[in-house]
């Protein structure tokens, strides 16, 4: 998906780079937008249901983050009344709530550590562009230093959840590793919870 | 460089200026509704329907108007910023169909931050407008403050029988505005560099022509119904007039006036925050228009025209003096006012 970052820009610049740049994409290409402040983020919202581009939009922490489509008319009229939703035939990726993804560790396989980071990295990265979305991500012992807010996976992480995937961190190792100030994404939660995510999943990804 | 040496450019000093600095109306609304509402036999206009000011009838003679409006820099140039913010003040006595008596200068002004030559000049914009206007400033009252903030205090004068208030639309009424829209689209444009030098001075020397030919236009043709269309755009001024008279105002947005290229503007993408903001607050509206359209309609207008509701067997007559005058040159027809059915305003 193409990305335009829009922090930082003075109303109303987020919006006609938005729309400078749907007007050079292709019909149906999706773009994706980073946007910092609530205003602009919902300016940038109003203007795309206003032309039907609009897909999804989400806060995540502290950034705003829009969905949008190349649609055949731009300029298409507005819908009969103004406020209602605009009617859109994009699906977001499927999520797959019984598909969970365990993250044990910060690496990936057994040897050297610095090249199982970048594959667990790699791994990350990959899942994102899937279509099929996992309903769960949980990260327990060494696996929760992916979430830290100076990690490298922490923005696939945050994709992820924003494509509706529910990250989960084990508590227990949190507070082992001493993280807890450091935690950049996901919900800490319990053994119980983790366990009864597991047992009842279809598909278990354990990388 | 010493400060008397700096060229100021006022838009430096804002993030949004003119009208649209105004406090979103529906949050406005939502604090003033628990305070009681005032009963005078002798106020004929009070706060309940949202008036362009306040009337008070003197003797049988002499209705008093009262208004006042002040805002921060719209615009590079000093002197102009006074023309704009005294035309806009001044614009609220016209838009009942009075005239202009007396003025108090509202000023506020950071000495530390600007030489006060600055302040001479915006100053001298509004002295000028007032004079022009064939009323007095009289006194005034600044204070330390930044961003720099102009305006006027205003009284005024009308005939019990000319006073033109937004309650008094009646089905049939042919709706006429005398100033192109799009001041708030163009002055965004020049803020990020997309405006064309020719169109913003076009859109400066509307902001700070007076609405008094406009006025007596009304007090010729005995026109009952009008408002002035600022900060809330054509759309939120409308509802309120609809509101208050309890019609619908049907709007043809292929025949607004609206400034060169702006829908070019709207269409790539140069929307003011608060055109949104105004959008958000007209809830009872329906729209066929294109959203570039409907967003012209919610483009805050500073010291913008007048939008009269004309018995339609005047409409034609009064139009055509008003296109005769350079001041209201662009004047025309908009749509017109039905029974009230679903909504307040009907946009097509």
């Amino acid at each position: 998906m193409i990305e335009l970052n829009l922090k930082g820009l003075p109303c109303p610049k987020p919006i006609i780079e938005t729309k400078k740049r749907l007007d050079s994409m292709c019909e149906g290409e999706q773009l994706k937008l980073f946007i910092d402040n609530e205003t602009a983020y919902h300016n940038v919202t109003a203007f795309l249901k206003g032309i039907n581009a609009f897909v999804n939009g989400n806060k995540i922490k502290d950034e705003f983050i829009i969905i949008c489509q190349k649609v055949a008319y731009i300029n298409a009229a507005s819908p009969a009344e103004t406020d209602c939703e605009t009617p859109s035939c994009f699906c977001a990726p499927n999520v797959d709530r019984k598909l969970v993804v365990q993250l044990h560790s910060n690496v990936m396989g057994v040897g050297d550590d610095d090249l199982g980071n970048t594959l667990i990295l790699a791994f990350l990265d990959s899942i994102r562009s899937l279509p099929i979305v996992p309903g769960t991500i949980l990260l327990y012992n060494s696996g929760v230093k992916l979430a830290l807010i100076d990690s490298k996976s922490l923005e696939f992480l945050k994709e992820l959840e924003f494509l509706g995937a529910e990250i989960i961190l084990c508590g227990t190792c949190v507070n082992y590793y001493n993280l807890k100030e450091k935690i950049g994404i996901g919900r800490i939660s319990n053994m119980f919870e983790i366990a009864e995510k597991l047992t009842s999943a279809t598909t278990i990804v354990k990388p | 460089m010493l400060l008397h040496e700096m060229k100021i450019d006022l838009l430096n000093s804002v993030d949004f200026g003119g009208c649209s600095a105004k406090l979103s109306p529906k949050l406005l609304e939502e604090l003033l509704s628990d305070f009681p509402t005032l009963k005078n036999e002798n106020l004929l206009v009070d706060v309940s329907t949202h008036d362009d000011a306040a009337a008070y009838k003197i003797n049988d003679e002499t209705v008093l108007i009262f208004t006042t409006d002040f805002f921060p820099p719209l615009c590079s140039d000093p002197y102009t910023f006074g023309q704009i913010a005294a035309t806009n003040a001044l614009s609220d006595v016209y838009a009942m169909g009075g005239k202009p008596l007396m003025a108090l200068n509202l000023t506020m002004f950071p000495t530390a931050k600007m030489p006060v030559e600055v302040l001479k000049n915006i100053v001298k914009g509004g002295y000028d407008k007032v004079t022009e206007a064939g009323a007095m400033i009289v006194g005034g009252h600044t204070i330390e403050d930044y961003p720099p903030k102009y305006g006027l205090a205003v009284v005024g004068t009308v005939h019990p029988d000319n006073l033109v208030t937004n309650a008094n639309a009646v089905p049939n009424d042919v709706l006429i505005l005398t100033k192109p829209l799009g001041v708030g689209v163009v002055m965004a444009a020049k803020k990020v560099d997309m405006a064309d030098d020719k169109i913003y001075d076009l859109a400066l020397n509307q902001m700070s022509t007076l609405n008094a030919f406009a006025a007596s236009m009304m007090r010729k043709y005995h026109v009952k119904c009008a408002t002035d269309v600022t900060g809330f755009g054509l759309l939120g001024h409308a509802y309120e007039l609809a509101k208050a008279s309890d019609v619908t105002l049907h709007i043809n947005t292929k025949s607004l006036p609206v400034l060169p290229n702006v829908i070019q503007l709207l269409e790539s993408g140069c929307i003011p925050g608060a055109a949104f903001r105004n959008k958000n607050y007209v809830e009872s509206v329906s729209s066929t228009a294109t959203f570039s359209e409907l967003m012209l309609c919610c483009d805050a207008q500073t010291s913008g025209g007048l939008l009269m509701c004309v018995p339609s067997e005047k409409a034609q007559q009064l139009l055509a003096e008003l296109q005769a005058c350079p001041d209201t040159r662009n004047s025309s027809i908009i749509g017109k006012v039905s029974e009230k059915n679903n909504v307040f305003v009907s946009l097509s």
